[in-house]
């Protein structure tokens, strides 16, 4: 175990479980909307620029990347 | 625990669904005791501060669901993005008076909100919008010593609904 540890709660368990049905329902039928996304090229080695923009705050969402 | 992933939807927005949708509806539905979406109305302003952060989006949505009336604070520039989403009223957290307009949009003291940036600054500068029985969600634990405010504090951490016990 490294030096993180999260107890796992059971009531949080079942909530979650109830609820993840809910979300599929919700976005199936269009009242839930993802939010938008920006996709990197080249696959992992793309990770490290999403982070650095991250950081510059480059990712916050933009009316027309969505 | 899964998400079944319709057509119309790509993989990568279903990559944003899990821990986001959870968190805000941890806060929302469990910690504040939101009516779950088809199952009533709470209409009660709700402020979402950080309304263009991936929690907020969602909490935005959610609490708009829940028939709630939404005040999100984000940059200008996301403020037509948070309406399509659901927020009545949009403001600027730069704003000097922005507790004032959001005290004015709710028609006095919030009672319900959550908190997606949870900073101590953000914390303690969002609670002067709440009345003496508000309860603000938190995505990160925030020491009271360091914000200052007097309002409860509900944290939520989503790992705890996916661990189990070994």
């Amino acid at each position: 175990m490294g030096p993180y540890h999260v107890k796992a709660d059971p009531t949080d368990h079942t909530f979650a479980t109830k609820m993840y049905k809910i979300i599929g329902e919700l976005i199936s039928s269009g009242q839930l909307k993802p939010n938008p996304v920006k996709k990197y090229p080249n696959g992992l080695a793309g990770v490290e620029q999403g982070f650095q923009d991250a950081q510059a705050d480059k990712v916050v969402p933009r009316l027309g990347d969505c | 625990m899964t998400i079944a992933l319709p057509d119309s939807m790509s993989f990568e927005e279903g990559s944003t669904l899990p821990l986001a949708t959870i968190t805000a509806c941890l806060v929302i539905f469990q910690q504040l005791g939101f009516p779950l979406p088809g199952t009533g109305k709470k209409n009660v302003p709700f402020l979402v501060w950080g309304g263009a952060s991936s929690v907020g989006m969602y909490a935005i949505q959610f609490a708009a669901l829940a028939g709630a009336t939404v005040i999100a604070t984000a940059s200008k520039d996301n403020h037509d993005l948070l309406k399509s989403l659901g927020a009545k009223y949009t403001f600027d957290y730069k704003d000097s008076d922005v507790i004032d307009q959001i005290k004015k949009a709710a028609g006095g003291e919030v009672e319900y909100g959550i908190d997606c940036v949870s900073l101590p600054e953000t914390v303690g500068h969002a609670a002067k919008a709440y009345g003496s029985n508000g309860k603000i969600g938190l995505i990160l634990p925030v020491d009271k010593s360091k914000s200052g405010d007097s309002i409860e504090h509900k944290n939520v951490i989503m790992y705890e609904s996916a661990m189990s016990e070994e």
